[in-house]
């Protein structure tokens, strides 16, 4: 088993795959804590599925090689409207629902009705599912993680009061003159772009689990908020090596073995922390 | 819960994590390696791995050439010829992930002390990745391919 694990190690598409894999739990999980506690959970769930409908789009216009150009504008436009737009008739979650599941029917629509690509069943699989995509990525991909997750660290060390001042009271924070607008088109930019990329990790269906997961383990055992932020970080990082490592010595899908560890992870944390209190 | 003192410290726990991680990240992105697997006489011995693995490795042979170029390799999967024009066939072996949503194939350059199977044949096939010439461009394909029909 362990000369297997070796091999494999050295191949270059599993160092990139835990590159990218290190990189993108990473900044999920630091942007995680921040939209649990605003209880934007589900956003995750929400913009990925609209990211899919981006891409159908992106396969019928017959640009799938910049996909991007389409995917990433569309995704940070919709979490501009979920984070920013206070809809009186509309509630958060009542928006993400709303959004989400219209983008996945128009993207399974679209691509029903325009079958450009020969082999929709692995276009689909791939971005619901994840697949196999964490196992071939580009250069290119990994370099775009990090990218991103410079990114995100960067705002969270430069803005790291003004986003704690947001996240718990918002009003109060306006108040006191601090531009929580502007504050709040930042995260809703940074979630979108690795919510998007993070559909190379796992699929769409199952990113809520890289974004809630460490955040919810870290504050079963943690009770301030930069303990559970580096908390949070350090399980995501130790459960997306585990995930991947176990899936590919047992030939398991990569998503949903690492949400699967994410899972037991949790449940380690809750018990621990029913002991604590 | 939460004070200004705070946030020196943040900075240095998150730019050290950041400088580790971005390290980790330049060494992945530009890692070449010459793996061996040392439970057989190929380089790359898919018949040993599992399915997404199989799958992974043959879609990266196709996406990253460079990196896999004189290798030997030893692969099960589905054997299809197609026409490429001026009666010339290509053929190919097509490996598939776990759930068969997701196909990747490398084209083979046939021994010829080998057969050609019929299409959609479940073949064995080893042999070793060479650049060669289709319509005017370098395509990476398995040379030499000795095609077993299971």
């Amino acid at each position: 088993m362990l000369d297997k694990l070796m091999m494999y190690l050295q191949y270059p598409f599993v160092i990139r795959a835990l590159t990218a894999g290190i990189l993108i739990a990473f900044s999920a999980s630091l942007l995680g804590v921040i939209l649990v506690l605003r209880h934007y959970s589900y956003i995750g769930d929400g913009l990925s599925h609209v990211a899919f409908g981006a891409m159908s789009m992106s396969y019928v216009l017959g640009i799938v090689t910049q996909k991007m150009l389409i995917i990433l504008p569309i995704t940070v436009l919709t979490a501009i409207l979920i984070l920013r737009v206070k809809q009186k008739k509309i509630q958060g979650d009542a928006m993400i629902a709303l959004l989400s599941t219209a983008a996945l029917a128009i993207g399974y629509l679209l691509m029903n009705v325009f079958p450009v690509s020969a082999n929709v069943s692995s276009d689909v699989c791939t971005s619901l599912f994840g697949s196999t995509s964490m196992l071939t990525l580009s250069s290119g991909e990994v370099w775009a993680s990090v990218v991103l997750s410079i990114a995100v660290t960067g705002m969270m060390i430069f803005l790291y009061p003004r986003i704690f001042a947001v996240t718990f009271d918002e009003n109060f924070a306006k108040v006191t003159g601090m531009k929580t607008d502007q504050i709040n088109l930042i995260l809703a930019v940074i979630t979108a772009a690795v919510i998007v990329l993070a559909m190379n990790l796992v699929g769409s269906l199952l990113i809520s689990a890289l974004v809630i997961f460490p955040a919810l383990s870290a504050m079963q055992i943690q009770k301030s908020f930069l303990r559970v932020l580096l908390m949070s970080c350090l399980l995501s990082v130790l459960g997306t090596v585990a995930g991947l490592l176990i899936s590919i010595l047992a030939g398991t899908p990569v998503g949903s073995t690492i949400v699967l560890v994410y899972l037991g992870i949790f449940l380690l944390c809750f018990v621990i922390g029913m002991f604590h209190d | 819960m939460f004070c200004h003192r705070h946030v020196p410290r943040l900075k240095k726990l998150i730019i050290l994590c950041a400088a580790v991680l971005i390290g980790f990240s330049i060494h992945g992105i530009t890692y070449l390696s010459v793996p061996k697997d040392s439970h057989s006489d190929y380089d790359y011995d898919m018949t040993s791995m599992g399915k997404d693995m199989r799958y992974a490795l043959t879609a990266n042979i196709m996406n990253h050439p460079e990196e896999y170029l004189d290798r030997t390799i030893k692969a099960d999967g589905t054997f299809y010829a197609y026409p490429a024009g001026n009666d010339h066939w290509q053929y190919a072996i097509f490996i598939s992930d776990t759930l068969g949503c997701c196909s990747a194939g490398i084209p083979m350059i046939l021994s010829e002390d080998f057969q050609k199977p019929e299409n959609g044949a479940a073949i064995t096939v080893c042999g070793t990745l060479k650049y060669v010439e289709y319509a005017g461009r370098q395509q990476i394909s398995l040379q030499d391919a000795k095609v077993i029909v299971n």
